[in-house]
């Protein structure tokens, strides 16, 4: 068994699922025919575009409109299935989990829907510009408090985690440094959809913070905590942990974070050496990570089709564990193993099943297109094709077994049964949901699970 | 799924004696279970367990303190949140004792690792695995790991974003997590209902493929595990019956009514961990939030300690609250407090198995640290003392130590 990321394919199929939500056979086929330091050079190459798809945002600006975050959720994940520039939705949804804000507590969409577009604009921008736009932003501060952070009445609870998982990570700061942080953020507030700065609530004393004295304000705060090398360890860790495999080597570690400190945190330089990588490509890399709800929700959507979709998508998304725009809290989702429970099972391949089984009005997967594109003329072509384009064509031989008594368990499946007039009803009725079956079968197995 | 009739041998003991010497309902079937509730967030022990015959209580509160005259009181000095009135009920019925002041050296305030800490029961080493699993384990140890697959159970999701509770990690096993409710089962496609059967099959036998990948295999075995639970969780929800009142529009409870079903069943699972629904961390405006979230637990546990009385169950079920950390002496200026120290927990179960009352030291508001309280009580005296003197077993492995016991049990 060598490596399977050495075949062009499955390396384009790698690259795609971790830069973005998968890719269709065309686009994998795309990919894998360029050179990968190109293709990865395509992914971070975008242009930033504010009004993708269905820009729910301007519609909420225009209306009185107000948005449950089911709807906003709805409107994410169209956008993530149908971008063009999926390292950017990707990046979004990570910024999303990093700095996390939850509409359980802000409950009003517009805030939580500009944040999500500036993690969009800043998706593989400056971190540190980032930080300071975050620390300013609505959303941000109604989550964390920072409207009631008031000269000689601190709240400590935007300070704490910027440092302790927005930042530098803990045990890399005091509890003193957390008050005086605190003291140095008094007065960031907002008013309407704008950040205000409070003079009279700021608490322009001098502050001591990470052995510096001085009379520092939020800004002054983040640069001394970029200043630090472990910022730079940190924020890199956790990209690796996202895009790559948990737990990477410290040497990795080091490497990379020289390069993001080096490049005064340019994000789209860190993500550039992280794709490139010889351990990205590695064997441990192959399918390391558990899928996320939303990236297994939008891979299937992006293979199996996606018109005629509505707000129950999120849904399935927030049965699955994963609410878009309300994390269950401030460190977002645990992610791998997490998302992997006995409950949290059923909720995946359940979707799954409502997706491949559904034949109604609105959303439908079409069995019977590819049959005929891709001349799939007997339950074996069709299985193989499918465990081909949804699990790299890697999986254990026992598997296709299974699918193939499967498909037979009722008498030998003859696709052409799918043709057959009215009065064979009940045979087409059965043909067609064991084709159904075979792609959610193949969608609930462990190996589809990971990424 | 006969495993009651395989418990552990010690809980069957344990039992047996409680039994001999109370003579009260019989118990020798139903084996002793556990149940440990996370009121995650950071829950305010001041405005829980109000100390409200301390003038500095109110000095340092000038806009949430809890009047006199509301609270519920216990003694002359303290006394429960109003909305407690639950747990007032089961206190003076001798089924509530309070463990007052509890914590660890050298508190963190970070929520995810004072969660930690408390999870696995290890304040100074970050360690994987935690403080139930490694009862469990130890079940493992002693050749029964099959018990120790279903003896656990996580009801409810922890709001930590899924997976289950790190109180149960162990290197060996993983417990189910189960939330009731018509969603814990394999659904095929529902135009051809008749083909439901094949496919469960075919799906059993790829999740029977081993796979190199540890990932694959962690989560083949937990669809396994699902999959053959799923038939007889369903039909244990489907046909429990109770005639007490749990409170509408409460999650918590809701997962209180599950445990109770499968306590009452043959299903075999006897130790629960059930976060209440919604946070603690109250940074701002408390008073609105903070007594609906305590209501929320107060009203689930005495309609639950209800259900289990009419079930025969009550003195065989020992209920744990705990909170990652307590909060800050004084309010901050949002109406809120600042994470702190030093939290009260409660232990409630039938009042032939614990003896009621107040235990540990209620904290000096005077004499802090930084602001904070000093606790007095090791959260892991509160573990062992469950573990030895309720479930039977040696506690040292399981809180990583020898921490002196309390005499709450029975």
């Amino acid at each position: 068994m060598g490596n399977p990321l050495d075949n062009p394919q499955i390396r384009a199929a790698h690259l795609l699922r971790r830069a973005g939500f998968g890719g269709t056979p065309t686009e994998i086929e795309a990919y894998a025919a360029m050179d990968y330091t190109a293709a990865v050079e395509k992914l971070l190459n975008f242009n930033y575009d504010g009004n993708l798809t269905f820009n729910l945002e301007r519609k909420l600006q225009e209306t009185n409109y107000t948005a449950s975050v089911a709807e906003m959720g709805y409107w994410w994940v169209l956008t993530m299935i149908r971008s063009h520039q999926p390292l950017q939705e990707k990046m979004t949804l990570f910024w999303h989990g990093h700095f996390t804000t939850a509409y359980s507590k802000v409950n009003k969409p517009v805030p939580l829907l500009t944040q999500n577009q500036l993690y969009r604009e800043y998706a593989l921008g400056n971190f540190g510009e980032l930080v300071k736009k975050v620390s300013r932003d609505p959303a941000m501060i109604e989550y964390l408090d920072g409207q009631s952070n008031k000269k000689g009445k601190p709240n400590e609870n935007y300070a704490r985690e910027l440092m302790e998982l927005f930042t530098i990570g803990i045990g890399n700061y005091t509890e003193q440094d957390v008050r005086e942080a605190a003291r140095a953020f008094t007065g960031w507030s907002y008013r309407g959809r704008a950040f205000m700065f409070d003079k009279n609530q700021h608490d322009s004393g001098s502050k001591t913070f990470m052995g510096q004295t001085g009379n520092f304000d939020g800004d002054n705060i983040i640069d001394i905590i970029l200043s630090k090398k472990a910022t730079a360890q940190h924020i890199a860790t956790q990209l690796w942990t996202f895009f790559a495999y948990p737990n990477p080597e410290p040497a990795l570690v080091n490497r990379l974070s020289d390069v993001f400190f080096n490049s005064k945190y340019d994000v789209k330089e860190l993500m550039r050496n992280i794709f490139l990588a010889p351990e990205f490509l590695s064997e441990k890399a192959y399918r390391a990570l558990v899928k996320s709800p939303a990236e297994y929700v939008v891979g299937m959507l992006r293979q199996l089709g996606n018109s005629g979709l509505d707000e129950n998508v999120a849904r399935a998304l927030s049965l699955q564990g994963q609410t878009l725009f309300n994390p269950p809290t401030v460190k977002g989702w645990d992610g791998q193993l997490a998302w992997i429970n006995t409950s949290l099972f059923f909720d995946r391949v359940n979707t799954a099943t409502s997706l491949t089984a559904s034949r109604g009005n609105q959303y439908k997967f079409d069995v019977v297109a590819p049959i005929q594109d891709k001349q799939l003329d007997s339950g074996d072509k069709y299985i193989d094709y499918y465990l081909n384009t949804l699990l790299d064509g890697q999986y254990n031989p026992d598997m296709k077994s299974a699918l193939l008594d499967y498909t037979n368990a009722g008498g030998t499946l003859n696709i052409n049964d799918l043709k057959l007039g009215p009065t064979d009803r009940n045979k087409v009725l059965a043909t067609d949901s064991k084709l159904r079956g075979v792609i959610h079968l193949i969608m609930s197995s462990p190996d589809y699970f990971l990424k | 799924m006969t495993l009651a009739g395989t418990m552990a041998p010690n809980f069957i003991a344990q039992t047996l004696s409680v039994v001999n010497a109370q003579n009260s309902v019989a118990l020798a079937d139903k084996p002793r279970a556990l149940i440990v509730v996370q009121m995650g967030g950071g829950n305010d022990g001041l405005n829980t367990v109000v100390p409200f015959g301390d003038s500095t209580y109110y000095n340092v509160r000038p806009t949430i303190a809890i009047k006199a005259d509301e609270v519920l009181k216990l003694d002359d000095q303290l006394g429960l949140n109003p909305s407690m009135k639950g747990f007032k009920e089961l206190y003076d019925n001798g089924q509530l004792a309070l463990i007052r002041g509890v914590g660890y050296p050298n508190p963190n305030y970070s929520h995810f690792r004072s969660m930690e800490i408390w999870q696995s029961g290890e304040p100074e080493n970050t360690i994987k695995n935690g403080w139930l699993g490694r009862y469990l384990e130890s079940l493992y140890d002693q050749g029964k790991g099959d018990l120790a697959n279903k003896i656990g159970m996580a009801v409810g999701d922890g709001g930590q974003g899924g997976g289950g509770p790190m109180a149960f990690w162990t290197s060996k096993t993983m417990v189910l997590s189960y939330s009731g409710g018509d969603q814990f089962q394999f659904k095929g496609d529902p135009a051809v209902p008749t083909d439901k059967e094949a496919q469960l099959a075919a799906a059993k036998r790829i999740y029977g493929l081993t796979n190199s990948n540890s990932v694959a295999d962690y989560i083949r075995t937990a669809a396994l595990d699902a999959l053959n639970a799923s038939d007889s969780l369903d039909k244990i929800a489907k046909t429990y019956k109770t005639t007490a009142q749990y409170p509408q529009q409460n999650k918590f409870a809701d997962r209180l009514k599950t445990v109770a079903g499968l306590l009452a069943s043959d299903f075999g699972a006897r130790v629960f961990f059930v976060p209440t629904d919604g946070g603690f961390d109250t940074h701002f405006n408390q008073l609105a939030n903070h007594g609906r979230l305590l209501g929320q637990v107060s009203d689930g546990l005495a309609a639950f300690y209800k259900d289990l009385a009419e079930h025969g169950l009550a003195d065989s079920v020992m209920t744990m609250t705990f909170s990652e950390f307590g909060r800050r002496v004084s309010e901050n200026g949002s109406k809120g407090t600042d994470h702190g120290s030093a939290e009260p927990m409660f232990v409630i179960s039938g009042k032939n198995a614990i003896k009621g009352g107040l235990y540990g030291q209620q904290p000096s508001l005077t004499d802090l640290d930084n602001g904070n309280m000093r606790s007095s009580t090791d959260f892991r005296s509160v573990y062992a003392t469950l573990m030895k003197n309720w479930i039977g077993t040696d506690p040292a492995s399981i809180v990583g130590g020898n921490f002196p016991t309390l005499d709450f049990v029975k």
